[in-house]
């Protein structure tokens, strides 16, 4: 009868406040795994090692892809990736000798200008973008940056 | 090495290395290479045996080969180099022919770095760590922009090198031209169906600005630890880059074009870093599923009652159960592991004389081994070997909260608390991300897919902007009891603070207590 009583003291509160995720149960262990325990550790790296961007996966994830794109057998794909670490890494030591970086990109050096660009001598790192035509609904002349009139 | 400066390409090296160029960039076939020929008869196209001889000595880079084992446990170099059998599989190391049976390609990074000296703009631009100018980084008290800010390179500046115990005469990047290195791994699978990985090392140089630092080009790939399987004895296989990182801490000569000098170059290791099963490999521990997962502490893992999964969860509380005493740990006090700690571990379980013993040991302390690059000068564990965000938050945090909110967490009910969302409601969340596209502007990245039905095309950039731009929109007003929503949005600001180009001191204050919070409440 007691525990009874207990039982329904509880639901009582916790319908006034439902749990969150754990919920301090047995069953419910795995809502813990180590992902929510390392955001804990992530003020300390921060300060021992800066920003969150110098020790991320995207350009290694990006480099895999990269390789990707160089298995050219099904049969051999750990080969076609050793060819093209050691041929890539001797490009690039080309390029790094002889100053020819430019040349092997094998692209035209940027012109320069994009068509219907928009520039302000006080905002050199930005190309305004002024061809709306793309757009369905009219712009009335809008000025990109407030120190183009 | 100086001739070869002096020496400028002919016109016949230049047309055989933009061809060499065209084929390694397009990852062009040595099929199509051979119709150049045909299609262009007017000019003599060389063959690619004679293309690629040039170019490889031209760049006069000569990677190593190392034999190592058919199922890629281990590499056989340094103390591994003569055995003829694989210690952990027993297959043979030659065929009948006595010829190795697999290689593992090293590319040495020593010459590469040396050749960087070769190029002005190059030279110029690697300033950025320690050279004058607004243009480089400038590190002002109290304010994080870059790893130079933080207090692991910080104290390096002070600390006097020291290689295998031996104190060397200068101090960590006392020249302006020292480069900090950092070294990535991670696995990935060729083939989308099959289980086979491979291990790629990757340098960063990060003496290169922050814009430039992790361009493809100016990556330097050390090697692919070969498939099929995870490697077993990694450290095998990062042998020779340590044998190279501990040249590079007493210095190579080199050749600097800006100041027209040889000089010694000196380059550091100071950050390792890649997903969490890659550290765990790389550091020699248990892993994230074992008795002590976390890299960082030695919080003790608890797992399931009942339930024959032998993976561990780390709350912040042990679950309350009638009857048996509960233990909680200290989010501000975490029992934080020391690079001593896990070296004395390291070698304690190395020189236990059975294999049980060895066994137990590293299941006590999350430790298998001491790790090979635990001596590299530069290099302290665990803090050298932070957290990746990306899989962390991105592809870990974010999508299990999702997981949980439509009811797919594996396989638990909402328990006491209320926190699901209606089928419909993240059916309609999904079609709404999926409209967005089209009035957001390609700047800000890849269209963002449907988040409910079309999981293939979610990446973690798509996951990052989903979480920090569109899902505090979306989800308002669609939990029964708004605590959940507070909670989510909770964790974006603080990621949006991690993502800050500059970070200040306080408000990496608001982040710990923002991060204890925000844990402490999940629990609840």
């Amino acid at each position: 009868m007691r525990r009874r009583c207990s039982l329904f003291t509880e639901t009582q509160a916790q319908l006034a406040s439902p749990r969150m995720y754990y919920q301090y149960s047995p069953q419910r262990l795995s809502t813990c795994p180590l992902t929510i325990h390392a955001l804990l550790h992530i003020a300390d790296s921060i300060k021992a090692n800066g920003p969150v961007w110098a020790y991320w996966a995207f350009p290694m994830e990006r480099f895999c892809g990269r390789l990707q794109l160089a298995i050219t057998s099904r049969r051999f794909p750990f080969s076609s990736i050793d060819r093209y670490v050691i041929n890539s890494s001797r490009l690039n030591q080309c390029k790094l000798i002889y100053n020819l970086a430019h040349e092997l990109d094998l692209i035209s050096p940027h012109s320069g200008t994009v068509q219907g660009e928009l520039r302000c001598p006080k905002c050199v790192q930005f190309i305004f973008l002024t061809d709306i035509s793309t757009y369905a609904f009219e712009i009335p002349h809008v000025s990109y940056c407030h120190h183009i009139e | 090495m100086l001739c070869v400066l002096a020496e400028v390409l002919s016109l016949e090296d230049r047309a055989i290395l933009r061809l060499f160029a065209l084929k390694v960039q397009s990852h062009m076939n040595l099929k199509t290479f051979e119709k150049l020929p045909f299609a262009f008869p007017e000019v003599e196209v060389p063959t690619w045996k004679t293309v690629s001889a040039r170019a490889a000595f031209l760049a006069g880079t000569k990677p190593v080969l190392f034999d190592c084992c058919v199922n890629s446990c281990c590499c056989y170099v340094g103390p591994n180099a003569d055995l003829t059998d694989c210690p952990f599989c027993r297959s043979p190391r030659y065929n009948a022919d006595q010829k190795a049976r697999k290689k593992f390609t090293y590319v040495p990074l020593i010459p590469r770095l040396v050749a960087l000296f070769r190029n002005p703009d190059i030279v110029q631009s690697m300033q950025y760590r320690a050279g004058p100018g607004p243009n480089n980084h400038q590190h002002t008290p109290g304010m994080t922009s870059d790893i130079f800010d933080g207090e692991h390179y910080r104290k390096l500046l002070e600390t006097p090198v020291s290689i295998n115990g031996r104190e060397r005469s200068y101090r960590f990047f006392s020249d302006p031209r020292d480069i900090a290195l950092g070294l990535s791994t991670d696995g990935f699978a060729p083939f989308r169906r099959r289980k086979s990985t491979a291990w790629p090392l990757l340098i960063f140089n990060f003496n290169l600005p922050p814009e430039i630092r992790f361009h493809i080009k100016y990556s330097l790939c050390l090697g692919v630890i070969p498939g099929p399987k995870k490697p077993k004895d990694y450290d095998s296989f990062s042998f020779p880059a340590i044998e190279e990182l501990l040249t590079l801490a007493i210095g190579v000569r080199a050749y600097d074009i800006l100041s027209r000098s040889l000089f010694r170059l000196r380059a550091y290791l100071i950050l390792i870093f890649g997903d969490i099963p890659a550290m765990s490999m790389v550091m020699s521990l248990k892993g994230h599923n074992g008795l002590r997962p976390c890299r960082m502490c030695n919080i003790k893992g608890l797992r399931v009652p009942d339930s024959r999964a032998t993976t561990h969860y780390i709350p912040l509380k042990s679950p309350s159960v009638r009857g048996s005493t509960t233990t909680s740990y200290d989010p501000a006090n975490l029992p934080l592991r020391t690079h001593e700690e896990i070296l004395r571990q390291g070698r304690e379980v190395d020189s236990s004389l059975t294999k049980a013993e060895a066994n137990h040991l590293s299941q006590k302390y999350g430790v298998k081994g001491v790790s090979a690059i635990s001596y590299i000068p530069g290099i302290q564990l665990p803090i050298s070997c932070p957290y990746d965000f990306m899989h962390l938050i991105w592809e870990n945090v974010v999508k299990n909260l999702i997981l949980l909110w439509t009811g797919e967490f594996k396989g638990i009910d909402e328990g006491t608390g209320s926190y699901h969302l209606a089928p419909a409601v993240w059916e309609a969340i999904g079609m709404a991300t999926a409209a967005s596209g089209s009035t957001i502007p390609s700047a800000f990245g890849a269209r963002p897919p449907n988040v409910e039905n079309n999981k293939m095309a979610c990446s973690a950039e798509s996951w990052s902007f989903w979480t920090l731009y569109l899902g505090p929109v979306l989800l308002a007003h669609k939990f029964q009891n708004s605590k959940y929503y507070k909670h989510f949005v909770d964790l974006v600001k603080l990621l949006h603070i991690c993502l800050q180009f500059n970070i200040s001191d306080d408000e990496i204050e608001t982040l710990r207590t923002g991060f204890i919070a925000w844990v402490e409440s999940y629990e609840a």
